[in-house]
């Protein structure tokens, strides 16, 4: 759908790259409930296009309301890179932890 | 390069017993509890301007003191969050919900005329608090 210069469909799929570029190796964890985030920030986008094409609101009203929106998918960014790190350290750690084990039963005697 | 057996013994006794390794912050229940009830006020705020958004009682002036507490406890919990180490990610996500308080504001200010402006703004905001806890989540389960 466009409206008026903006095409939705283009400035869904820009923002789910945009989210694989930055979210990279969490992608695939947290794709699903990206991809609803996203689509929501994208039916808000049109509803912020159609207030203004219908005078509704003025265009610096439109630019705070994008702005909001803007905030949103940046939290929404920022959480799935935060799980994702909370994976990774947890991986390191779970490896961590079977070497330990493996240097206690080792020696016979727990030093690490 | 040759290691020594024993040197190379040794790292690994000073590396594994480094406790554990952290990549992000702790878990911190005051500032979820405070997330929380954050999430609460900006709730019931909404739940009024969607009943009659365009009534005088609605009106910015009559809210000037719920945008002060709403950013003032978020600028609280920001002081908080920087004290913590590895803390970045939960402190920007805090800076971009002022962000969006104050934007809201500066509508607010201008005046509402439809529902809908309210349920963008609140579509936005709900979707803020979702992730900003549903990392608060995943940070109390990072033990488990």
């Amino acid at each position: 759908m466009s409206k008026k210069g903006i095409d939705i469909k283009e400035l869904a799929s820009e923002m789910l790259s945009a989210s694989k570029d930055v979210l990279k190796k969490e992608w695939k964890q947290v794709a699903p409930i990206a991809e609803i985030h996203i689509k929501t920030i994208i039916h808000n986008l049109e509803q912020i296009a159609e207030l203004k094409l219908n005078k509704k609101i003025t265009e610096e009203q439109a630019k705070l309301h994008l702005a909001i929106q803007k905030e949103s998918f940046k939290t929404i960014l920022l959480s799935f890179e935060g799980i994702g790190i909370i994976t990774a350290e947890k991986a390191i750690n779970a490896a961590l932890n079977v070497i330990r084990t493996s240097v206690n039963k080792t020696i016979g005697w727990r030093l690490l | 390069m040759h290691i020594n057996k024993n040197s190379f013994f040794l790292f690994l006794v000073f590396f594994i017993s480094c406790s554990e390794i952290r990549l992000i912050q702790e878990y911190d229940p005051v500032a979820d509890n405070k997330i929380n009830s954050l999430q609460e006020k900006t709730s019931r705020f909404f739940i009024k301007m969607e009943r009659s958004v365009t009534l005088p009682e609605n009106k910015y002036e009559k809210y000037i003191d719920f945008y002060d507490d709403l950013k003032s406890d978020i600028h609280v919990l920001e002081v908080r969050t920087k004290a913590i180490d590895k803390s970045a990610i939960v402190q920007q996500q805090l800076a971009a919900l002022l962000n969006q308080v104050k934007g809201m504001e500066e509508l607010h200010k201008k005046g509402f005329k439809t529902k809908e402006e309210i349920l963008l703004i609140q579509s936005a905001i709900d979707d803020s608090y979702t992730v900003i806890l549903k990392l608060q989540y995943a940070l109390k389960n990072k033990k488990n």
